[in-house]
């Protein structure tokens, strides 16, 4: 089972509708990078709350395709930055990347594959 | 007895979620507005009219869930929408807080299909008076119940 991705998972959350995950893939792959940005421009600002909105709306997106390691990446960003802790809120940026463009390249495939 | 169809607003600032929502909404064959802040929301109700439900995301820009929430429950013509409040949250303390100021039901988020067609079906039935005389105070009771129930089966 990846620990990425699981198709089977997210129909079984909205429906079945392969149709709805396709346009949500599409729609997520738009968005993201504003996501990103937005969490960025936050942590140069050193404002811990917006910090905590700015990885709310990351964790919210990517919730809806599971709650996996991007997922429990994002949780974990949110609480320190609910803590007022942002010492270690770039590293945790740089990894949250990495698991996006994982969470990406898999969605990609399923859009080509399924 | 009773219609079916909805007049429902959705808001999130969430566009994946907000999209969700919009087509599983409108596929039960809804009428649906999808708005993406607690802003937009609230002037909806000028724009396209009262709806009979809302279902809104807690955090959002502008004017957040709380706020928008706090707005219909004091203005004459929205005091009896059905609002189903989206939330990360799942603390039962939360829960209790938000059904006293006038939230009707919980889903947790990411939106389940299931968790809300139950949502949706329970607040049509008390509008369109199939509940017989279940009141307000009833209803949000037992969604409360319901909520606990979906808890613990994750």
């Amino acid at each position: 089972m990846s620990e990425v991705f699981e198709p089977d998972e997210v129909l079984e959350q909205i429906g079945g509708s392969t149709e709805l995950l396709r346009e949500m893939i599409e729609i997520f792959q738009t968005v993201y990078p504003d996501d990103v940005q937005r969490i960025e421009e936050s942590i140069r600002s050193g404002d811990a709350e917006a910090v905590r909105r700015a990885v709310h709306r990351m964790k919210g997106s990517v919730s809806n395709f599971g709650k996996r390691r991007a997922y429990q990446l994002s949780l974990r960003m949110e609480e320190e930055a609910r803590n007022n802790d942002l010492t270690r809120m770039d590293g945790l940026l740089s990894e949250l990347k990495e698991e996006l463009d994982a969470l990406l390249a898999e969605l990609y495939s399923y859009t080509v594959n399924a | 007895m009773g219609r079916s169809t909805m007049k429902i607003i959705a808001a999130d600032d969430n566009a994946v979620s907000l999209h969700v929502l919009r087509t599983t909404l409108k596929y039960w064959g809804h009428d649906v507005l999808a708005v993406p802040d607690g802003g937009q929301a609230w002037k909806a109700l000028d724009s396209w009219g009262i709806p009979d439900m809302m279902v809104i995301d807690r955090e959002m820009p502008r004017l957040s869930g709380d706020e928008l929430l706090e707005r219909i429950r004091v203005d004459t013509r929205t005091k009896d929408v059905y609002v189903v409040m989206l939330t990360a949250r799942n603390l039962e303390s939360d829960m209790k807080e938000g059904f006293d100021r006038g939230v009707d039901d919980y889903i947790g988020k990411p939106v389940r299909e299931d968790e809300l067609r139950e949502s949706i079906t329970k607040g049509t039935e008390f509008l369109t008076g199939k509940m017989g005389s279940t009141t307000r105070d009833e209803l949000r009771r037992g969604n409360i119940v319901d909520f606990n129930r979906r808890r613990l089966l994750k």
